[in-house]
């Protein structure tokens, strides 16, 4: 197809109107781990598969759902050192709102310059895309909000979404309850409630959790 | 003679019970010459929120054009109106960013917040700021105003005595002040409505 000649820049559009590039992006986030969110009347809960390389890792050492205001969480499927610099950029600017207004910056705003970056680097030169989907949880003023952001910078408000891995079938996934071979040791979760602080529960208390569903 | 006093200004502004008032001088001065009788100094961001500006008037037309852009785009962006406090803190960063060539102003902010609680402040022309439960004052005629004030103002006054509070402060302050006067601009503003009145004093 004429599209594998343009998949080289990625500031030139195919024939078919495709940014080749970011297509690719968007193949690295689905095979990378599965994380998902969902959005309840009170609060949002997001989480993220956890397997690590080998059983020698130290898994305290890895944090793939991270804060980015004490009312705004984030995780992320696809790569890791590209998730760090996003959550970095968008921490800043989150403060910089803060510093001009005294306010909190609501989720949507700081979802709309995240994405803003995220589109910056398909539209300049001697850059690539980021390879890495967002799932930006938070609660403000207008109540709990879930934000789908793409490697294209496009965002999306969901009630509930997966990303990475077995997309379709965490979704299926999503209605039914987890079974055994999942533990505190292996999976994330970050919740956000009324209270508008964002935290990762212990592994302790997400065996707690998982004692409780069976 | 100082910048600050090149044009000549009086502003204040007192909080009454779920409403407030902001009010101003009208004269436009050249130093001892009067250019203009019907200056406004006041001007309106939206409809609970009410900036004054005293000190240099060409600076105080810039930065209130500024001020109005921002909130503009707030808006848009947003999609609500700025809280006074928020606007308030908006207004000090964009001084201080100016802070070895500073606007020579002096603002006041009055407004209603959430639940309709009235707000006001001032600032230095570097941006401090200063909140007050009462009343704030600025301008060439400022310490007549902080005499006058104190000695008129009651707590919880309803927005027909606090017109004629801030009216009397006004008027008496600025007879004591050569570079301000030819008579008032007042807004009593409410939850429902924002009343505006031009007062006569001395025309001079």
């Amino acid at each position: 197809m004429g599209d594998s000649q343009y998949s080289f820049s990625l500031t030139t559009f195919s024939p078919s109107g495709k940014l080749v590039q970011i297509e690719h992006a968007l193949t690295a986030v689905g095979s990378g781990q599965t994380s998902l969110g969902i959005k309840a009347a009170n609060g949002v809960v997001i989480a993220t598969e956890k397997k690590l390389p080998s059983i020698l890792v130290d898994e305290t050492s890895v944090q793939k759902i991270q804060c980015l205001t004490p009312n705004i969480g984030v995780v992320y499927s696809g790569m890791g050192p590209d998730f760090r610099v996003l959550v970095r950029k968008s921490r800043k600017q989150a403060e910089q709102y803060h510093r001009l207004y005294k306010e909190p910056i609501p989720v949507t705003q700081l979802v709309r310059e995240t994405a803003a970056v995220m589109q910056e680097f398909t539209q300049s030169g001697g850059v690539r895309p980021f390879g890495v989907s967002l799932l930006v949880a938070g609660y403000d003023d207008n109540g709990p909000q879930l934000y789908q952001v793409d490697p294209s910078g496009s965002y999306f408000s969901w009630k509930a979404s997966a990303m990475g891995k077995n997309v379709s079938n965490a979704k299926t996934f999503l209605e039914k309850r987890f079974e055994g071979q999942i533990s505190g040791k292996n999976i994330e979760i970050g919740i956000i409630g009324t209270d508008k602080k964002f935290r990762v529960l212990t592994p302790a208390e997400i065996d707690d959790y998982l004692a409780e569903v069976e | 003679m100082s910048i600050f006093e090149y044009n000549g200004s009086a502003l204040v502004a007192m909080v009454g019970k779920n409403c407030f008032a902001i009010a101003s001088d009208r004269r436009l001065g050249v130093q001892l010459q009067t250019i203009a009788t019907d200056f406004q100094r006041i001007s309106k961001i939206h409809d609970r929120l009410f900036l004054g500006l005293s000190g240099l008037a060409t600076d105080a037309q810039t930065l209130y054009q500024r001020l109005l852009f921002r909130h503009k785009l707030y808006q848009l962006r947003e999609e609500r109106d700025m809280k006074p406090e928020t606007f308030a803190n908006l207004v000090s960063a964009l001084l201080y960013e100016k802070r070895f060539g500073p606007y020579f102003c002096q603002p006041v902010i009055a407004g209603l917040g959430d639940e309709d609680k009235p707000f006001i402040c001032t600032m230095d022309s570097i941006g401090a700021k200063e909140l007050a439960k009462d009343f704030v004052v600025a301008g060439t005629a400022s310490e007549s105003l902080y005499g006058a004030c104190e000695s008129m103002f009651k707590e919880d006054m309803e927005p027909e005595e606090l017109f004629e509070t801030v009216s009397q402060a006004l008027l008496s302050s600025v007879d004591r002040d050569c570079l301000s006067g030819w008579g008032g601009h007042v807004y009593v503003v409410t939850p429902t409505e924002v009343k505006e009145r031009i007062l006569k004093g001395r025309m001079d």
